[in-house]
Parts: structure tokens; sequence; C-alpha cells
């Protein structure tokens, strides 16, 4: 059971309305059953789950000039539903199958395939998580989003163990995303879907893993090479970003490279260090100006059309452990600085005016090394 | 013991805050658009229009098309009328209509736009709206108020203009401010909030706007506050994170060919008579 409450603004001055965006209010209900067989070198997993979601009144939903794009002045009118009352149902088959075949004791591979159906959307546009970003359920303007994904991989391990290797792909399918239109005005937005665009989108990648799991130096290292593409479907040409086309999401980072490493320099003291490489994510960067009235404005290029820069930083940190045999309690103190080299990462690129030149800054949440002291336990 | 963990904080104070915003070179290509702006009123009056070509971004230079073809239309009960396409280029290197243009409440108007090259821009049909009364000012802490009777059953847009005159030294200052009705729709007393003035002598004047015009002019308004580059403005809001994705210029026109929108706006705006207040 979900519950949504927005916003609620009361008690204001005289020439201002009370607003109450209501709650709102939907039921997920999921059976799923699952079966798993063996044979001599091949394993396979099946399930199958069926999700049932509704969205439920007292709700108020407007409807729309079938004839224009949603905005507030299509609205032709606003239909009322009674408590319990059921506003929109979705049901969907979410069916997933894997299976593992052991070459030998060092070989396997694998192949999976699953569809996924998501009844919760995060509604945001913004750099940051805020206290006021919108988690909106499924309803009549907005689907489930649908995602249907097939992976294959392959893992290796050498002979006595020590190194554990793995190579993945995978393929995915996204249905009925929603993206922002252009200056979306989300906030104290009663009618949300005036502001999204229905969407859709793939993404593809291989991700490589190698392990070294006993001796005294042991850690990991990951390659993932990916590409994940949306585009804006609304049937009306001129409300689609990029004039309907694909382009990079805002999560799109094609290159991450990790290196996890521990060396256990005695039986009390190790040393651990961790490093990232990572591609710039996508961002929307000024590619004109012009003035006007007086005032100099910024013309952006597509949405997604450029990437900040990459961002790359090292962690090293000391662990201290004495814990004695027998005893429950096992504890460790950890010395460590983390961006050990002091880079400064993109967190967000910015166009300003300054004196009437364009200036492009560079935000980095953390500007420099901090160092970090954690005790860590178990018992 | 205080004394190190004093030491440690700040340390840790300086290391967390050393200079996290720093200059960059931009990186991006430029790309030609163009930016048309325009409006009619109520008022019986001239129609000017702005036809700017976009610069690459290190050039602030304004670089007006002063030999495009005007078209500026009217529709009634489905009937379209060419109103006029008879423009001229002022010294300023705007459209000027050469004949003042009287409107109908009811009534759609719209503009065609043709480049040298062929190109041919459209603004969409937007609709004269009647015009909403200002009922009343009133001037309270540094803060003037703008009465107004929403209209009921319908989402309104509003564009309050405040003219400012000092007698003193004969300055005139002109400011804008944008508001859809969310928090006084159909509210007798609604009334709108302005600080942006000076002197000793306002005039106000209330415009019913149609939605795209003022979502055009609501981005206008916020790229104005998020540009500029004031130290004050990054309080509470370090590298932006909190401010929404930049946001591009399109209002109502688009290409008559692709259906790309353009940037810039025609609006067709009904303006309410002004009343004035004075110290």
């Amino acid at each position: 059971m979900y519950r949504f409450s927005p916003t609620k603004i009361t008690g204001i001055q005289e020439g201002i309305n009370p607003i109450d965006f209501k709650t709102e209010k939907g039921l997920e209900i999921a059976p799923y059953i699952s079966y798993e067989k063996n044979w001599n070198k091949l394993s396979m997993s099946a399930g199958l789950r069926y999700s049932w979601f509704g969205n439920f009144g007292p709700f108020e939903v407007a409807s729309y000039n079938p004839n224009l794009p949603k905005t507030v002045n299509t609205i032709l009118e606003t239909k009322s539903y009674k408590k319990g009352e059921i506003i929109k149902s979705y049901g969907a088959i979410e069916p997933r199958l894997s299976f593992n075949y052991h070459i030998n004791d060092y070989n396997s591979l694998k192949f999976g395939y699953n569809r996924m159906f998501q009844y919760i959307h995060l509604v945001s546009n913004t750099s940051a998580a805020l206290p006021f970003d919108i988690w909106k359920p499924s309803g009549m303007y907005i689907p489930p989003i649908e995602v249907n994904q097939i992976s294959a991989g392959y893992a290796f391990d050498t002979a006595n163990g020590n190194y554990n290797f793995s190579l993945e792909g995978y393929y995915k399918t996204f249905k009925n995303m929603v993206e922002y239109k252009n200056g979306a005005d989300l906030f104290l937005n009663k009618n949300l879907e005036t502001e999204l665009l229905p969407a859709k989108g793939y993404s593809y990648g291989l991700e490589f893993a190698a392990y070294k799991t006993s001796g005294r130096l042991t850690g990991n290292l990951n390659y993932t090479y990916s590409v994940t593409r949306r585009k804006t479907t609304s049937s009306y040409a001129r409300e689609n970003i990029n004039n309907g086309s694909y382009y990079p999401s805002n999560y799109d980072k094609p290159h991450i490279f990790n290196l996890t490493a521990n060396y256990k320099l005695n039986k009390k003291w190790s040393v651990g260090s961790f490093f990232t490489y990572q591609a710039g994510r996508p961002t929307t960067a000024p590619n004109g100006r012009f003035t006007f009235n007086g005032n100099s404005y910024i013309n952006y290029s597509n949405r997604n059309g450029f990437r900040i820069s990459d961002t790359h930083r090292m962690d090293v940190s000391f662990t201290y452990s004495k814990n004695k045999p027998n005893r429950n309690w096992k504890g460790s103190w950890s010395f460590g600085v983390y961006n050990v080299y002091s880079n400064k990462n993109a967190f967000s690129v910015y166009s300003k005016f300054k004196n009437n030149q364009l200036k492009t800054y560079q935000f980095s949440v953390i500007g420099g090394a901090i160092p970090f002291i954690t005790y860590n336990f178990k018992f | 013991m205080k004394r190190i963990y004093k030491i440690i904080t700040l340390l840790l104070c300086v290391f967390i805050l050393q200079s996290c915003v720093k200059e960059i070179k931009l990186v991006s290509n430029y790309e030609s658009s163009i930016f048309i702006y325009g409006n009619i009123t109520n008022e019986i009056d001239y129609v000017n229009v702005i036809v700017l070509q976009t610069t690459p971004v290190t050039d602030a230079s304004l670089k007006h098309i002063i030999d495009a073809k005007i078209s500026l239309y009217t529709e009634h009960n489905n009937v379209p009328t060419l109103i006029t396409n008879n423009f001229t280029v002022t010294s300023e290197k705007n459209y000027k209509s050469s004949e003042k243009i009287s409107t109908v409440i009811g009534n759609h108007y719209w503009i065609e736009i043709e480049l040298q090259d062929g190109t041919t821009f459209k603004s969409m049909k937007e609709k004269l709206l009647p015009p909403v009364a200002l009922s009343g000012l009133t001037y309270e802490d540094a803060t003037l108020e703008a009465h107004f009777e929403d209209p009921e059953n319908s989402a309104n847009f509003y564009h309050l203009e405040v003219a400012s005159i000092d007698n003193i030294d004969n300055s005139f200052l002109k400011s804008f401010q944008i508001e859809s009705d969310i928090l006084y729709n159909g509210n007798k007393n609604a009334f709108i909030e302005s600080e942006s003035f000076f002197g000793n002598a306002i005039v106000v004047k209330l415009s019913n706007i149609n939605f795209e015009t003022y979502r055009f002019l609501l981005n206008l308004s916020k790229q104005n506050e998020d540009n500029i580059d004031d130290e004050d403005n990054e309080s509470g809001n370090p590298g932006q994170l909190f401010a929404s994705p930049p946001v591009n210029l399109i209002g109502n026109i688009q290409n008559a060919i692709t259906n790309e929108k353009a940037l810039g706006n025609f609006g067709v705006i009904s303006k309410s008579l002004p009343l004035s207040l004075t110290n």
C-alpha cells in the first residue's frame, strides 16, 4: 500500500487560496512462483511474478483535449473519484529465466532474461536530491515503467582458486519512462503530467571483473563499458526533446573502471587502496548567445549534448585489528585519506555572465583530500 | 585533548571547503539559431517584432536580421485573414507595422516570418483574452500589492508591469513579474506582490496572457536570475546543485516546415487600464 502526500498550504492571508493536493493512494499486489532444476552441468532457475497496481480515490484527475498537447490550458474537465474507487489499474506478467552451464570445475557460462515493471516514479529535475523531489505513482497518464533485460556471461576460476574472472554483457529496453519538458515547472503543480513527456530508451554494456581472493595481496578490478539512451515519444513533434532523436540519459557514463587492493603488512596492520575512473556524465552546454532588451541570454545545445570532464580519485587506508581468537567481538580501526591526491572532480558545470562575458564554472562537491577514522566491529 | 579536537575539526573544514568552484574553458560548438520576439495587445498600437541571430558565446555583439518578411494574421470563426505584411525596419533594426493595429477580444493572432533563405517561422495562434481589471494598489512595508479579481474556472496567467518614475531626477524604470493563478484561482481578492520599483510614482498594468507566452516570459526571467554571476546568488545553492536544468528560450514559434520549435515568442496580450500610485 502506498500513500503519497505531496503538498498542503493552509492558513495564509486573504487573497491566497489554501492548497491541498490530496493524498494519492496505490496498492501493489505481486504473487510469485519459482522453479529450480539441476541437470548434470546445467542448472535452471525460472520465476513468474504477476504484479497488479491500482491507483485509488478520493482524487481528482483532469482530462485533456486529445487533439492538443497536455497543458493547463487544454484541460477539458476534472473528474472526481470517490474513496476506494479505482482510477487506473495495471497488471503485468514478469517472467525471469536464467541458465548456468558449468563447462568444468573452472569455467561456466550463464544466460538470463527478465522483465520488470516499476509502478513508482521519481519526478525530479535537479542535480541533487531535494526534500521536495516528487514521487508519483503510476496512474491515468503515467503508466508503469517496463524493463526487459537479457544478459549473458562467462566466468573462469584458476585451478588454485586464487583468481576469478568474469565477463558479462547485457541489453535492456525501457518503455513508459517520463522525461521533463523544456523549462518544466514541477513545484506546486497539481497537473504534473502537463510537464512530462513519455519516453523510451535502451541500454547495453559489457562488464569485466577480476578478483584475487587469497594471499597477502587481495583485491579486485572491474571495468564497465555501457551506453544508455533515451528518446521522448510525444505525438506532438514540437514537444519532443532534441527533435525526438535518441540522446544520452543523465546517468550515461560509458567507462567506469574500479580497482581495489588490500595488502596485509603483518598480523595487526593492513593497507588498502581504492581507485576509480569514470567518464563524465552528460550535460547541456551553451552553444550561442544573444542580447535582448539590454540583457544577455544563452542558447543551449541539445539536451545532454556534451559531457562534463571525466572523474577519478584514489582512497588509501591503514587498518589495525587486534582480535583475540576466542572472543565474539571483532573490531578494527581504519585511518585513511579519501581522494588522496586531492583531485577536484566535477560534479556539475554551469555558465553565467560576468561583465557581459560568458564564464563557465566547474563545481566539485569535495575540493580536496579528506582524512577519515572509522571503527568497524562485528559480534 | 580539546585542543586536538579543535585542530582536527579545523583541518577537516579546510580540506572540505578548499575551492569547490573553479572557472573552466567551455567545451561546446557554436550553432546558429534565430530568435524572434514580438507582441500584439488589445491597445490600438504599432506591432513590433525583433529578429536576431545568435552569436558564438565569446561574441557579445548584436546580430539583427533586417531582410525578413513579416506577416500578421488574425482568425475569427476559423476564417484566417492577413492583417498586414507591411513592416518597416526602424533605426533600432526592429520591424514595425506601418500602421497602428486594432484588435478584437476573442480573436486569434499570429505572425509568419520568412527569412531570405526561404526558412519560414510561424507563431502559434493565440487568443486575445479579455483583460482582467486592476481593482486597486496598496503599498506597505516597501511592498506593492496589485489587487484584482481572478476569473473562476480557468487557468489564468499574468504579466504585471510596474513603471517607476522619479520626478526629481526624471529617471524611469520598468520591471515586470510573471504569475500563474495557482495560488488564487477564482479568488475575488487576488493580488500580486512587487518590490522592484523606486521613485515617487508608479504606474501598474496587469496583462492577461496565454500559457505559452507565460511559460516563455517565465523562462526569460529565470535565465535572467540564473545567468548573472552574482556572489550573493551562490548562497544556498552551491554549484547550482538545486537549480533545474538549463532552459532554452523557446515559446510559441516554430519552423513552419519541420515543426521544430524556434527561439522566441509572439505574445497576444490583453492589458488592463493602468492604475497609478504616488508618494
